[in-house]
């Protein structure tokens, strides 16, 4: 049985170290829950027009505001999981923000939030593959096709041809 | 039809419009224009018709001007060039009422980004041209945007008057004949979040606006621009086609593509301006002059490919890989 992907798709974000943007007159600062260490040491080098926001949820109400106010010129750095970071970036981009003014370190878990295209449902949590589909299920195949706009990777039913004979299980990173 | 497929018109009236542009109206001989959007171009071939075998051709990019609604006819407008290989010359003095061209169909390098919430324009002189196909469509969508226009009334300046007329404060126009300078540094700054730049006009006005961008932190990906400039002329040399051993010389005033298709060697294209990366050829040997702005830096040194529309032989001699 093999344990490689067998599906070409390969969109997993990848995270360079994040430096602060010399070129920016304002910086903002969103992390979930906590403030990351890396992010603490970019906040505090930092000697421009700052702010911080720390928020479990990507969809408050003062973070929204925060972004609709923000400048041109900014910067914006996220830090928290991988969902939290990209739905985050999903509002900014639709408050008018370039992808190339945010700054995404790398994600404080490797858990995936993973959508099955059998049940539509997102499961949380993921961390190997298959995996059960905490909607309907299924064992689904982890794949590294991430999507941007929902911030999970798809997830179809593994071995489909012989769903009793599944493949090993592999950690995803 | 292939999209590479040309189309016959013939033009049907001809404008001055100001000292040094001339607009041009085309119309199909048969059949109908494929509709476009807004920034597309069309690349004119001059000159192909005559029975002379070294009767020069040229194939220049112009932008379409007219109303992507209204795809009836099409309108571009041509500045004669000072350093003109040839091709607007031609327009300018070769063609007259009821001349037929053959046109590609149109290409669009240079769309409006809709996930905007303002465009701002700048055009240089005859760079005016693709906004004027942006404008019925900011329009209609209520976009909002400003267009700023720099020319010299004594060269350029066409549609100046009816711009103002129609847009009022949405245009401001710069003429440098009268002194008057746009302050692009002035009309960036304090631009909302979701802006986007569009420059089109000479490589000094792009230039300017992505180093004013670049100082005042405004990120990269919100500057789109269209160089209208083609191949220049350089030193004549010799291509080597090492599948067929063929041999060509390249005038000091024709492309290296040019060259090739005037030998029937078909090479995809779209730009011909060294941006779009269509023509991309695999050279075995010898030196380049890289003049494109597709190519990466370590591809341009690698010394292996080369856009041929722009690009050159450094030295007298060059080996294609086709």
């Amino acid at each position: 049985m093999q344990t490689e992907q067998s599906n070409g798709v390969v969109s997993k974000p990848v995270y360079q170290p994040v430096e602060l943007n010399p070129k920016s007159s304002f910086h903002l600062f969103i992390a979930e829950q906590n403030v990351t260490p890396a992010m603490q040491s970019l906040y505090d080098h930092c000697l421009k027009d700052k702010k911080v926001t720390v928020s479990s949820d990507a969809s408050d109400p003062e973070l929204l505001k925060s972004l609709a106010c923000f400048p041109l010129v900014g910067t914006l750095y996220l830090a928290g999981t991988e969902p939290f970071i990209w739905r985050v970036a999903s509002y900014a981009r639709q408050a008018g923000l370039r992808p190339d003014q945010m700054l995404m370190m790398t994600p404080v878990t490797r858990e995936r939030h993973l959508f099955c295209c059998h049940c539509y449902q997102i499961t949380e949590g993921v961390t190997y593959s298959p995996f059960i589909c905490a909607g309907c299920g299924l064992s689904l195949e982890v794949t590294d096709h991430f999507a941007r706009l929902h911030s999970a990777y798809f997830g179809y039913q593994a071995n489909a041809e012989d769903r009793a004979n599944l493949p090993e299980r592999r950690e995803v990173s | 039809m292939r999209i590479t497929d040309q189309i016959s018109v013939s033009v049907t009236a001809i404008k001055q419009v100001a000292p040094m542009i001339k607009e041009f109206t085309l119309e199909p001989v048969d059949g109908l224009l494929t509709p476009f959007s807004p920034g597309a171009h069309i690349v004119v071939e001059m000159g192909s018709s005559g029975s002379s075998a070294d009767k020069q051709s040229y194939r220049n990019a112009y932008s379409l001007m007219s109303n992507p609604m209204y795809s009836r006819q099409y309108r571009i407008a041509v500045r004669l060039q000072d350093d003109s290989r040839g091709g607007s010359v031609y327009m300018h003095q070769q063609v007259e009422v009821g001349t037929q061209l053959k046109i590609s169909p149109p290409a669009n390098l240079f769309a409006p980004e809709w996930m905007a919430k303002k465009h701002v324009l700048f055009a240089g002189g005859v760079g005016i041209t693709p906004f004027l196909s942006y404008l019925p469509e900011l329009q209609q969508r209520k976009a909002e945007f400003e267009l700023h226009y720099m020319f010299r009334s004594r060269q350029t300046g066409a549609y100046s008057a009816e711009l103002r007329d129609t847009l009022g404060t949405g245009c401001s126009c710069y003429d440098a004949d009268l002194g008057n300078r746009c302050d692009i540094a002035a009309v960036m700054s304090g631009q909302p979040l979701g802006t986007h730049f569009y420059i089109c006009g000479p490589e000094s006005l792009i230039d300017a606006v992505r180093t004013t961008a670049d100082a005042m932190g405004i990120p990269a990906s919100a500057i789109h621009w269209e160089a209208f400039a083609g191949a220049k002329p350089g030193q004549p040399f010799v291509v080597e086609l090492s599948q067929s051993g063929l041999e060509l010389a390249v005038a000091a005033n024709s492309s290296l593509l040019e060259t090739l298709e005037s030998a029937d060697i078909k090479i995809p294209n779209l730009c011909r301006a060294g941006v779009c990366g269509q023509c991309v050829c695999d050279v075995a040997e010898g030196e380049i002059e890289h003049r494109d702005s597709y190519l990466s830096d370590s591809e341009k040194q690698s010394g292996q490919v080369m856009m041929p529309c722009v690009s050159r032989a450094a030295g007298e001699r060059l080996v294609l890989d086709i």
